[in-house]
């Protein structure tokens, strides 16, 4: 863990030249439980950044965390340093649905956890749920909602459980050992989420996100809206210039090439973070590509695309290039128009791909 | 004349009652034999690998859609001897002495020539200038699509002396002279020319693909809009 912490250090240092002229506005420390770093290590990492990159003053700082290891000790060391955001991987309240796919935490566990975040001063919290868990009825969902509302978290993000080829979950589906919920099930809990939700005052601004007014999460809205974020550490996915790229997976080929230093002997010092060795997969991606994603991604969020900012984006207007797929749309009832906004429409939320498969070409 | 007739007589002996003279010379002089021909074959194998092809294996995405992953060719070492090297060839290289490569992970790259000794290369529009001049010839350049690296990335270059210029014909996904710069000239190993696995491809490489193919490519761009293409680099192994 601490060679992996040194490489990971290494390589944060050598994005801090590409990257002198930026100021970021959100710092994410996600993607699986980062927490199992420990608070001296993250509080390190967290340092690291601040010392070589330049951060607004009102940046959102996140930190996923699972509920097992979300101590107050690691809220209380990295609060001080900025963090002033959590995203709580609580999945479920029920033990049993827990344990079903795999989760070791309990129900007390994700209370005592939200209680250590506030206690350390961090403000803005958010859960992650997960609905149509094998044997889940639309009572149990429900009644995760109201708990989730009751701890008073300022955030929720609500993914359906798919299914993905060639995982655990998909292997026990097959042979039966588990049951996936039925469509209209999964239909129902989508909709008890909204109405609980909008009761409750919340603004469901993307198709899977909800929050209490003001707490958008800054960091997601900026991916949704492709614009560009820097990516460390093994897996990790980023944006710069125009380049998508996913880092290599091997930890141990992650450590060997960033500690030998073989890097310092690179004379483009400028993308040296960005060296294809230490990447597994990346492109250019083309602005026509780029069009396409910003209409795919502006439609999963409720407010919609506008076509000004499209057109002052990219050049012209989304109607000559998608004017018949939108009016289909529109017709059919997937789509509306309000003003210069297109969005969908409620009932476009469960459809989406549906719709996105349009704006693809 | 009379050597050869003997030799002659000797060898048509050994095809007529090989097995009873082989019996008769006896088990040193078979095992010398065999050894024999074996050690030709390995030399042989030597000065072909050394001076007339050599055999490589695609590792990357870089060049699609002319050479797929996995793709496995020859690599024609002589003919930089007989002519100079062109816009349009294929070229493997090693990657020693180019900065910002790493000759110990990746030793061998391959990429296509864009531009020679002197050349002034432009990338416009999705074309490639050279001096100017929109590349046409061979065809290939006016069907592929070529980028800038990275958005912001200057798109004019000098091609200094003594090296050459390689882009890969998969601008979006491809490291190269973009990103790195030249060539040197006695990099070059040589020009790829056949591809000899997988059996379903056997054949010269043309400078663009089969036109069944391309469509299929086409095909599997087309549904596949967010696709990342993997692995990053070009480099070509050795077998």
């Amino acid at each position: 863990m601490d060679r992996y912490l040194d490489a990971l250090l290494i390589h944060l240092r050598m994005g801090a030249e590409a990257a002198a002229e930026q100021t970021f506005s959100t710092i994410f420390l996600g993607g699986g439980t980062p927490s199992l770093m420990g608070p001296s290590r993250l509080a390190r990492l967290l340092e690291a950044v601040f010392a070589h990159y330049f951060i607004a003053s009102d940046a959102e700082i996140t930190l996923e965390a699972n509920p097992e290891s979300a101590t107050r000790e690691l809220f209380e060391t990295l609060s001080p340093l900025g963090l002033n955001r959590v995203s709580l991987g609580a999945q479920s309240f029920d033990g049993e649905e827990l344990a079903r796919i795999g989760r070791v935490h309990s129900r007390e566990q994700i209370f005592q956890a939200v209680d250590n975040v506030r206690r350390a001063g961090i403000d803005n919290l958010s859960l992650d749920l997960i609905f149509a868990l094998p044997g889940q009825t639309v009572a149990n969902w429900t009644s995760h909602l109201r708990q989730a509302l009751a701890c008073g978290v300022d955030h929720l993000a609500a993914y359906a459980l798919t299914y993905e080829e060639g995982t655990l979950l998909d292997r026990l589906r097959r042979e039966e050992k588990i049951t996936p919920v039925l469509d209209e099930t999964y239909i129902t809990m989508y909709d008890e989420a909204r109405d609980i939700l909008s009761q409750a005052g919340w603004t469901h601004y993307e198709i899977s996100n909800w929050c209490r007014p003001g707490y958008e999460c800054r960091h997601n809205r900026l991916y949704w809206n492709r614009d560009e974020y820097l990516a460390f550490g093994v897996s990790a996915h980023g944006m710069f210039r125009g380049i998508r790229y996913g880092l290599i997976t091997g930890i141990d080929q992650y450590e060997r090439i960033l500690l030998s230093g073989g890097w310092r002997n690179l004379a483009d010092r400028q993308s040296a973070f960005l060296h294809p060795d230490l990447l597994a997969e990346w492109v250019a991606i083309t602005p026509r590509e780029m069009a396409s994603d910003v209409m795919i991604f502006g439609l999963r969020q409720t407010e919609g695309v506008s076509l000004l900012h499209f057109k002052e984006r990219f050049g012209y207007n989304l109607m000559e290039r998608w004017g018949k797929a939108i009016q289909d749309l529109l017709e059919r009832g997937l789509l509306e128009q309000n003003g210069e906004m297109i969005r969908l429409t409620p009932r476009a939320y469960m459809l989406s791909n549906e719709v996105f498969v349009h704006f693809l070409d | 004349m009379r050597r050869l007739y003997r030799l002659v007589a000797d060898k048509l002996r050994y095809f007529t009652w090989g097995r009873a003279v082989v019996n008769h010379i006896g088990r040193h002089q078979r095992f010398y034999e065999n050894f024999e021909a074996l050690y030709t074959a390995l030399i042989l194998a030597l000065i072909i690998k050394s001076f007339i092809l050599e055999a490589y294996k695609i590792p990357s995405t870089s060049m699609l859609d002319t050479l797929q992953i996995g793709d496995r060719i020859f690599v024609n070492k002589f003919i930089y001897n007989f002519r100079d090297i062109q816009v349009g060839d294929i070229i493997v290289f090693k990657t020693e002495n180019i900065p910002n490569l790493d000759s110990d992970l990746k030793p061998y790259y391959i990429k296509r020539v864009v531009g020679l000794p002197g050349d002034r290369i432009d990338i416009n529009n999705g074309h490639i200038y050279r001096n100017g001049q929109m590349v046409t010839e061979p065809e290939f350049f006016l069907e592929n699509e070529y980028y800038p690296l990275r958005r912001n990335d200057e798109t004019h270059f000098v091609v200094p002396e003594g090296e050459v210029f390689v882009f890969g014909d998969n601008s979006r996904n491809s490291w190269d002279s973009r990103a790195w710069g030249g060539v040197p000239i006695e990099n070059v190993m040589g020009k790829a020319f056949f591809r000899y696995w997988p059996l379903s491809r056997i054949g010269a490489i043309y400078d663009m693909p089969p036109e069944p193919v391309r469509e299929k490519i086409a095909r599997e761009r087309g549904s596949t809009n967010s696709r990342l293409y993997s692995p990053g680099s070009a480099q070509a192994s050795e077998q």
